[in-house]
């Protein structure tokens, strides 16, 4: 009877939870996977018979898919570590001993809690013709005033990343932080008795002990980024063209604005196995510190 | 205090992160304040338009979805504690139960998996229990969409909790449910406050999701508010950038208040596991 209730009371205490993340989030991932194989009538779910791989081939042969690939293959290099970057360097400035780094960071969370759709909404505002960057282009006599940003294919691109690092920083600044305040004060004390450079005391004590955050914090963004419709949404749609397209908006499209389960499926499958690749170290990282010291 | 290459750089660091992440924001509160014609001017607005907060936020485009993100954050993120805290709870505590890495990763990974690749079904099956575009539909599925985030921060959370204090219950005979409700909880409120405040800032920042599940200003919150501006009228910046603020306000203001909270929350679930 002891026994029993062993094992039968971990099981009840996660039941709740169990059931919900069953329904929504379980269930339609599993269904998504069943209906990649399906040819599923535009419009409609009804269901026109099975197609084995035929939506993954489908889709692997649209040029759209091909750039959206690749998009979020840049978007995920050219954007987490920049982003990690800049939050490396925030992170040792909120770490020093100074007037006012409390507010500098209660600054950094504000800006972490923006919704995406809204940074993509101040990043447009910015970024119109005749707007603030393009004015500010104009006196460096880089562009016109008029010059529209985002509708240079290239440069469209390049502002979805500066508006990404934006957004995801702030994450990856906290993650940083914490690993820096993990980081026993003696050591600081001994290299300063040392007479260590500060930056001699960063490169041999800071780095290193924080390593495995700046992995951590990479792999967040990168996920972060790569999946979030939001931003791309509100800052260019996509465009112009498929300028901007990434995983994320394509499936989006794909599954909502063309109506095609089928295809939207096997497209929502391809970025799940996106996703996967980062999300594998990312959870051993996290389950390890949970679990690894027992 | 004196003056240093450190300090110098120092400061001019600081000057550069709050220009970085604060100059667009204030940026687009001066659009907001401009008068529309002025919007393409660099400068100061020739005068503040301070009363188009009040007719964007009180606008039937709007202030319908302001409300329904408060009726859904509001309804969501308790029933996300309650579901969340006992799974957390077991994960984090119970020795004797043989897969809880294993289940700690299977949220782990819903956690991270990308919306927009089940909204879709989502999609479907609230269609199918007749909850397409109302704010049950939308709570029910914030609620699983966001549970097992809580259950990483709370589970961070409980395995701080002093061991003592739960064997020494457990001796005097104490179930592990009351455990969890008498002796686990009360202790744990600052971990409680500070998953039910990020749990707050995600709700309320969700869009896509929504997007994909509501249709009318039945249940459509206000991330999805900022956009309805565009599209059905004439597009007009200065209020795209009010709508944007206003919508913006409330999780700004909880996290710049909580933000010492909101810290302590994150590093521990990162830290801790």
């Amino acid at each position: 009877m002891r026994k029993l209730s062993l094992t039968l009371t971990p099981l009840f205490f996660c039941l709740p939870a169990f059931i919900i993340t069953f329904f929504i989030l379980l269930v339609p991932l599993l269904n998504t996977l069943y209906r990649s194989f399906l040819k599923i009538k535009i419009g409609s779910t009804e269901i026109l018979g099975l197609v084995g791989l035929g939506n993954y081939i489908n889709i692997i042969n649209d040029s759209a898919f091909r750039v959206s690939f690749l998009n979020s293959l840049i978007l995920g290099f050219a954007g987490a570590l920049p982003a990690v970057l800049v939050a490396l360097l925030v992170a040792s400035v909120c770490n020093q001993q100074f007037r006012g780094n409390r507010i500098i960071l209660s600054l950094i969370v504000a800006a972490w809690a923006i919704p995406p759709i809204v940074a993509g909404r101040v990043w447009k505002i910015l970024l119109l013709p005749n707007g603030l960057i393009s004015t500010i282009g104009s006196y460096l006599g880089l562009c016109e005033r008029s010059y529209s940003i985002l509708g240079d294919p290239n440069f469209a691109l390049v502002s979805v990343i500066i508006a990404s690092i934006w957004k995801f920083s702030p994450f990856a600044t906290l993650i940083l932080l914490g690993g820096m305040r993990t980081i026993p004060p003696e050591l600081y004390e001994a290299a300063k008795i040392d007479g260590a450079t500060f930056y001699k005391t960063f490169r041999h004590i800071t780095l290193p002990l924080i390593a495995r955050y700046f992995n951590i914090a990479i792999l967040f963004v990168s996920m972060y980024i790569a999946a979030t419709v939001d931003l791309v949404y509100a800052l260019t749609g996509g465009g112009p063209g498929y300028a901007t397209e990434i995983l994320a908006s394509y499936t989006y499209k794909v599954y909502f604005l063309q109506q095609d389960f089928g295809r939207g499926s096997a497209t929502s499958i391809i970025l799940i196995l996106w996703a996967l690749i980062s999300m594998g170290p990312l959870i051993y990282f996290i389950s390890k510190q949970m679990f690894g010291r027992e | 205090m004196r003056i240093s290459l450190y300090n110098i750089l120092l400061l001019i660091a600081v000057v550069l992160i709050v220009i970085f992440y604060f100059g667009p924001v204030f940026w687009t509160i001066l659009i907001s304040l401009k008068p529309e014609e002025e919007v393409y001017s660099i400068g100061l607005p020739s005068k503040f338009m301070f009363d188009r907060y009040y007719k964007v936020l009180l606008s039937d485009r709007f202030i319908p979805t302001f409300l329904n993100s408060f009726k859904i954050t509001f309804a969501a993120t308790p029933f996300i504690v309650l579901l969340a805290s006992p799974a957390a709870y077991a994960i984090a505590r119970f020795r004797e139960f043989k897969g809880r890495t294993g289940v700690f990763i299977l949220f782990l990974v819903l956690m991270l998996l990308p919306h927009v690749a089940i909204a879709g079904y989502i999609y479907s099956m609230l269609t199918g229990l007749g909850l397409y575009d109302t704010i049950p539909g939308v709570v029910l599925t914030y609620t699983g969409l966001f549970t097992p985030f809580a259950i990483w921060t709370l589970s961070s959370y409980f395995r701080g909790v002093p061991k003592e204090i739960e064997e020494a219950a457990l001796v005097d005979g104490a179930s592990r449910l009351s455990i969890l409700t008498r002796v686990i909880l009360p202790i744990s409120l600052p971990g409680i406050a500070v998953t039910t405040i990020l749990c707050f800032i995600l709700i309320w920042s969700e869009f896509l999701v929504a997007f994909t599940i509501t249709l009318t200003y039945n249940a459509r919150p206000v991330t999805i508010g900022t956009l309805l501006f565009v599209g059905l009228y004439e597009l007009q910046w200065s209020e795209v950038a009010t709508a944007a603020i206003i919508a913006t306000i409330p999780v700004l203001a909880i996290a710049f208040l909580a933000s010492k909270y909101i810290i302590r929350g994150l590093t521990t679930a990162v830290i801790r596991g």
